[in-house]
């Protein structure tokens, strides 16, 4: 029992011997550990040796710092500062070609047309209303806004008026990119309905016959060819000059009308 | 004592400059005012070179290193959030650039040894050199442990600050500083009680 007071009260004067040492204990805690020390010659012992221990630290001779060393230190101070000086000029030169920059950039980004898919459509239509027939694709950004948005109307489908308007199945569109295999009505020199589409060939036969159903435009121009009439919804010039306001069918399929008007769809193009 | 009352700082001290007034300086010295840093430097270069010297072993390499630490501080101030810890960050510095110091050179405290030995040849006494052996055992000891037991370690045992006077410094709570310097002796004496008992015999 006395052994295991004992032990208990060597751990406790264990935790406490650095503040002992160090005289940072209050009055009572150091007049316990001091009977302790004198009733346990373990402990004394040890506190010995750990008195011993932190004297071998603290011995040692103290150093002054060089004679030069403020003046040296002083000098490489200020060519830090003087560096520091420079890069932040640096820095500040360039955020300040950098921002006007940016928000041109942004400003340029935010002026030009949506998305990448509507820029051939843009340019298509610009070729054909505004300048005329071309033999290439127009550059979209120089498109004056509202042919753009026409054409991109067009393309989407905005408004589903039933105008009689020419639609185009993507004939010349390589079968790699279409897929499957596009349905055009095959013209008959008596009427040019959809019905009993067929499946054209890529030759372009097909669209000189489907042209030739419909009525002839007020002005004529000729079908232009341009690089990106391989979208489905190409539109021929002339009809895109006699109604521009005028937007396209939706380029989904539609159901059937209650009245039995076919509506005008992907693959059909004329109202019956 | 009666200088501290009147406000005088005690010289050669870290703990007696106000710990705003440090902070002020450090704040003036990230923004770039070399003046301000070389108060800061006027205020913990004895200390940071002393705690060089106690980890190298040698006042050339001490200052060397004391410079290149405070380089490292001017150019990293703008980096330190808290600058009232400005003091313990700086003795942190020069504890790694000590430790980088030593990773370059080899094990310098070995060779400081062997150095010391031969060096004090036949003008030195044979007290003169068991000191210098003593003392290389005793940095070869300090550099085994933990950046921060190093730390306390010296500013108890060797500049002798109160337990608040590092609390403080370090910028943490009396208690803390108990349970770190308690374990940073325990650490220490682990290592030294052999070397302890061998060059200070029983009596």
């Amino acid at each position: 029992m006395t052994e295991t007071m004992s032990r208990t009260e060597c751990q406790g004067f264990a935790a406490l011997v650095d503040e002992y040492m160090d005289g940072e204990l209050d009055p009572r805690l150091r007049a316990a550990c001091e009977a302790h020390v004198a009733s346990c010659p373990e402990c004394g012992q040890w506190l010995a040796r750990a008195r011993r221990a932190q004297e071998l630290l603290a011995s040692g001779p103290r150093v002054e710092p060089g004679r030069g060393f403020r003046l040296a230190l002083r000098g490489r101070l200020e060519v830090e500062q003087l560096r520091r000086r420079r890069r932040e000029r640096v820095i500040r030169s360039a955020a300040a070609f950098l921002a006007p920059a940016t928000v041109a950039a942004l400003v340029l980004v935010q002026h030009m047309p949506a998305g990448r898919d509507r820029l051939p459509e843009a340019s298509r239509v610009t070729a054909s209303a505004a300048h005329g027939p071309t033999t290439g694709p127009g550059t979209p950004w120089m498109a004056p806004p509202q042919t753009a948005d026409t054409g991109a109307a067009m393309v989407r489908g905005a408004d589903p008026a039933p105008v009689p308007r020419l639609v185009v199945p993507s004939v010349n569109t390589p079968r790699s990119r279409r897929g499957v295999a596009p349905h055009i009505p095959k013209p008959t020199p008596a009427a040019a309905s959809p019905e009993g589409p067929t499946t054209s060939s890529d030759s372009g036969d097909g669209l000189d016959s489907v042209l030739e159903a419909v009525p002839a435009p007020s002005v004529h121009a000729p079908i232009q060819f341009a690089a990106d009439r391989h979208s489905p919804s190409y539109v021929t010039p002339a009809l895109a000059q006699t109604a521009p306001a005028t937007p396209a069918p939706p380029l989904v399929r539609p159901l059937p009308a209650p009245d039995g008007v076919f509506a005008a769809g992907r693959d059909t193009t004329f109202e019956v | 004592m009666a200088l501290e009352a009147i406000g005088v700082a005690r010289p050669d001290s870290i703990a007696s400059v106000a710990p705003t007034r440090v902070e002020a300086l450090a704040h003036r010295a990230a923004r770039g005012d070399v003046d301000a840093f070389d108060e800061l430097v006027s205020l913990h270069a004895g200390k940071v070179v002393n705690l060089a010297f106690r980890l190298l072993g040698d006042a050339t390499d001490a200052d060397d290193v004391a410079q290149e630490a405070f380089v490292k501080a001017y150019r990293s101030l703008p980096r330190l959030r808290d600058r009232s810890q400005f003091t313990a960050w700086m003795l942190k510095i020069t504890t790694n650039a000590c430790r980088d110091y030593l990773r370059r050179r080899g094990r310098r405290d070995e060779v400081g040894l062997d150095e010391a030995i031969n060096h004090a040849g036949g003008d030195a006494t044979a007290h003169v050199v068991e000191q210098q052996e003593t003392q290389a055992r005793i940095r070869h000891l300090m550099n085994t442990l933990p950046q921060k037991h190093q730390i306390v370690l010296y500013l108890r045992d060797i500049e002798g600050l109160s337990y608040d006077e590092i609390a403080t410094t370090l910028g943490c709570t009396v208690s803390s500083v108990k349970n770190r310097l308690h374990r940073a002796r325990e650490a220490f004496r682990i290592r030294a009680m052999p070397y302890v008992d061998e060059v200070l015999p029983w009596e």
